[in-house]
This record gives structure tokens, sequence and C-alpha cells, in this order.
């Protein structure tokens, strides 16, 4: 019963089957960590390569200034 | 009106047809499905893929007998030949579910899904899969479960599987199951190792672990699990592309020993034979130009490939090796040829099946009325299964009007092979008897003596 609150009308009529649901509920589980890993880590990634992107430019910078003088 | 026996499962329509047309009727729910697929855009784009079958509007009005809960009609395209799953050779079979992959895929880059997984919402014309079933499509919604990954397992994967695997062709499991194998079934029949592959795990042995463990306990843990996890549409999408590029590299387990599958080159009759019953064939189709052809015992379509470069329109062969018929199915491809292989053991042919036994219709249902071939399989039919040759003739008369048998002497090389280990007690099986027997229920309108072998071909017309 409670799948068919959670699953459209149309699709009531068929059986999922508890297995199958199950496995997707965890692979849905599963799927949603990897994604917020993977979020955090682009996070961190970006964040890191914001700080050597700085530091690049201010070398660049310095370069710039270098070549003026 | 006639209401599709097979089609009274569906909440939102259900399928009628009248002076041999094919309708669709939608109730409140399949009017707003239909809408909801053609304003996806994804309608438009699989009638122009040619994945599923026309369908236009049509005045309900003209319908007496409709319900008032019908709020529109469909005309549909209509499909030459119904077959069933458990008819499909596995390179069909392979085909229906790849083709099925592709659907839910594209559906999804149109926010739509299927809601089921049924094989039998799939047809061929020719070797080409189409769907059939516009119902079948509704709006994606966030989070959304696959709700036909059983069904897809137990009518399509499962079957694949048993060949692939086991080398073990499971048609007639399939028929006496009509909805599919289960996992129980197929784990039964599978060596342990199997355990350790990352799809079998994933698509058999995991979800059979868990149907059993919960199904039974109600429990309110899985419950919640169920209810608070959700799939992404990512997740979604991997799984449907994982289980395609699995079922790809699904092939079947070749039989070392096919009797039938080097018949074509290894046959018992000479070139100039083989020309002569190829011109016999051609003059047949020629003169009665027949639509749809039933070639019994079409072995890898070789002579329905000459009935279609002659003028026939379509042909369904039959044939019971299934090796043979992957290679028909291989062929049709390749030449894009109306010709669709299936699977039928002639003796045992699909009884009507399913609920009131009206659901799926028989053999004999669906293939009256037509015209056939029946080319070297009489002897098999009297010698092998032990029919009397007066039933088969019979037989054969009673499902076409006209059609081409060919009679096969004792003196063939290939009968006297049948009979060197067997006392002969075939005393009806002589030419003599079949052409009186073939003459109380037909005229014979044509006969041709091949130069070589004892075989008669016989052109024949029902009285």
């Amino acid at each position: 019963m409670l799948l068919i609150c959670q699953i459209p009308l149309a699709l009531a009529y068929l059986d999922p089957g508890t297995g199958s649901l199950f496995l997707q509920a965890i692979i849905g589980g599963v799927s949603a960590v990897i994604g917020a890993i993977t979020l955090y880590w682009q996070k961190i990634k970006r964040f890191f390569k914001k700080e050597k992107k700085v530091e690049k430019l201010a070398a660049n910078e310095g370069n710039y200034q270098d070549d003026k003088k | 009106m006639i209401r599709n026996s097979g089609s009274f499962r569906d909440p939102s329509g259900f399928v009628f047809s009248e002076q041999g047309k094919i309708y669709r009727a939608l109730n409140d729910q399949g009017l707003n499905q239909y809408n909801d697929l053609k304003e996806s855009g994804l309608l438009a784009k699989l009638h122009h893929k040619k994945w599923l079958v026309d369908s236009t509007f049509i005045d309900k009005s003209q319908f007496k007998l409709l319900a008032n809960e019908t709020k529109a009609v469909l005309a549909h395209q209509t499909i030459p030949f119904i077959s069933y799953p458990f008819e499909w050779p596995f390179a069909l079979l392979k085909k229906a579910t790849l083709f099925y992959l592709d659907i839910s895929i594209y559906a999804l880059q149109f926010n739509m899904s299927l809601n089921d997984a049924s094989a039998y919402n799939i047809q061929f014309i020719g070797a080409k899969p189409i769907y059939i079933d516009v119902l079948s499509f509704q709006k994606y919604q966030k989070g959304q479960y696959w709700t036909g990954h059983k069904q897809f397992c137990e009518q399509f994967l499962i079957p694949l599987l048993f060949k692939s695997k086991l080398n073990l062709s499971a048609n007639a499991i399939y028929r006496g199951n009509l909805e599919g194998i289960s996992r129980e079934f197929l784990i039964k029949s599978l060596p342990f190792f199997y355990r350790f592959s990352w799809p079998m795990l994933m698509h058999i042995y995991l979800p059979e672990y868990f149907q059993k463990k919960y199904a039974k306990k109600e429990s309110q843990l899985i419950k919640k699990q169920i209810k608070k996890n959700q799939l992404s549409k990512d997740a979604y999408l991997g799984m449907l592309k994982g289980l395609k590029r699995w079922i790809e590299k699904l092939s079947p387990t070749k039989s070392k020993h096919s009797l039938w599958l080097n018949y074509e080159i290894n046959n018992s009759y000479d070139e100039i034979s083989k020309k002569e019953k190829q011109q016999f064939i051609t003059t047949f189709i020629q003169s009665t130009k027949p639509k749809l052809l039933f070639d019994l015992g079409c072995n890898q379509g070789q002579y329905a490939n000459v009935a279609l470069n002659a003028d026939c329109k379509m042909v369904v062969g039959f044939d019971n090796c299934f090796d043979t018929l992957d290679k028909a199915v291989e062929m049709s491809e390749k030449k894009a040829l109306p010709f669709l292989p299936l699977y039928s053991d002639l003796t045992n042919p699909s009884p009507n099946l399913g609920w009131q036994e009206k659901e799926r219709d028989g053999f004999h249902k669906r293939v009256n009325g037509n015209a056939l071939i029946a080319l070297a399989i009489i002897h098999h039919l009297r010698l092998s299964k032990n029919i009397p040759l007066a039933q088969i003739v019979a037989w054969l008369v009673s499902i076409a009007p006209y059609g081409v048998i060919e009679f096969v002497g004792k003196k063939s090389s290939v009968m006297e092979k049948m009979l060197s280990f067997r006392e002969d007690v075939f005393s009806d099986y002589n030419q003599t008897n079949f052409e009186k027997l073939l003459k109380n229920l037909a005229t014979i309108k044509n006969k041709c003596i091949l130069s070589s072998d004892d075989r008669t071909l016989y052109w024949y017309q029902r009285l």
C-alpha cells in the first residue's frame, strides 16, 4: 500500500517487487552518497585551484611588473 | 467492435478492433497520459524513428458500444502478424530487449518514462522491433524508481541468460509461465560462481535475496528505506545503460551439433533441383500474390527470400531449430527483409493462453487464412512424430487456402537415412496416397517433379 502512495497511479497496477525496489533504494542511497562526496570533492578541488590560480596570477603580475621595469 | 482479450490490465484504456482495424479507447487517465506524451515532444520523435505504432485521434461517436468513460479513441497502425516473446529466438529477444532499453533511455531525455516492461508490448515488422503500447509512457517524476525492473528481468533478461549462460532455450518454460521466468528459477539452474558476476549480482541475486528477506516480513524498516530513498535520474539512467552494455555482449552458446544449421549448403538435392524449386515458388507467388506467406520449416529463410523477391509482401517463418532461426534473423536484418522467423514446434504449436485462455491467441488463430509453403517437412511429421499422413495433409490444407507442399519420397537419400535403422511401418506414406489425400481436399493447380532425390512439389488450392 505504501508503494501505491508513492508511485503514480498508472504504475500501481504493476507489481514492482520488493526485491527490485529495495535494490534501487540502495542504489539511490549509494548514488546520493557518491553524489554528495563528488560535490564536496569538487568544492575542495575548486578551493585549492582557486588558491593556486590566485598565486599564479600574483606571480604573473609580479613578472609583468618586472618586465615593466 | 471486438475488445482485445489481452488488453484488460491497463487502467488507462483498452484495445479493440473493428473490420480488421485496430483502435484504442482512452479514459480520462489515458487521455492525460497520451497528451503528456504528445506535449513532451517524444511522441513525434518516436513516430519519426518508427519506434512506436502510428496513432491518430478518430471520432469516437462512430463506435456505438463504447462506455461513457471513454474520452477519446485512437486509430492504430495494424501489425501484420502478432508474435509473442516465447516464440522469439535468441536474436529477436535480444533485439527486443535492447530496443526496450533504447526507448527507456531516449524517453528520459524528454522527461518521460515507461511504466512497465512487458515484452508483449514489442512486436516485429520483419526483424525490426516496434513498440505498440502508447499508454506505457508517462511523465517522469523526480526520484521515481524503475517499477518495471522485475518485469524486465523476468520477460527479457532471464530468458536471454538461460541461452547465453546455460545454452538452454527457455521458450517452452516462458510459454508455460507467460509472464516471464522468475529469478528463483534461474538461480536454481545456475552454477554457484555466477554469484561473483557483478551484473548477475545486481539484477538477479540481490533483488531475489531482498525479495525473500523482506517480502513477507512487512518490515517497517524496508518500507521506510524505500520511501526515504529516491533514485536519481542519473542512477536510473545508469541502471538502464549498464544493462544495455551488458546485454549487448550476451551471445548464445552455439550448439556444436546443430543438425539444421548447414542444411542450406549440405542438403541432399543438387543445384538444378534447387533452381527448379526456386522457379516453382516464384511462379506460385507471382500468380497468387499473397500479402502474408507462412513458411513452415523455414530453416534460414532461403525460400522466404525467394518468395519476397517474387511478389510476396511479408513472410513469417516457423522452425524448431534455434541456431538456424538466429541465422534467419541475421539474414532478414542484413537484407532488411519483411521476414519474421519464429520458433514453433509444429506438432505442439502455441495454444490460446493466459486469462480465460483468451489473453494470447494460439498459432492457428493467428496463422489462419493466408498462403503457406511447407517444403520438406511432412516426412519429418510422419516419420519422426508419427502423425498419420491423412492428418498432416488435412492440417496443412486447413491452415491456408492455397500453398505449396513438398513431398519427399522414400527413395530420397534423406528418407533412406531416416529409415535405415528402423522398420518401415509407414505404409500410408507414399506419393499415390499423398496425391489422393490432397485431391480430396484441394485442387492440384500445378506439380513439379524435381530432377533429383525423389522430391515433388505440389501447388494446391483448397476446395
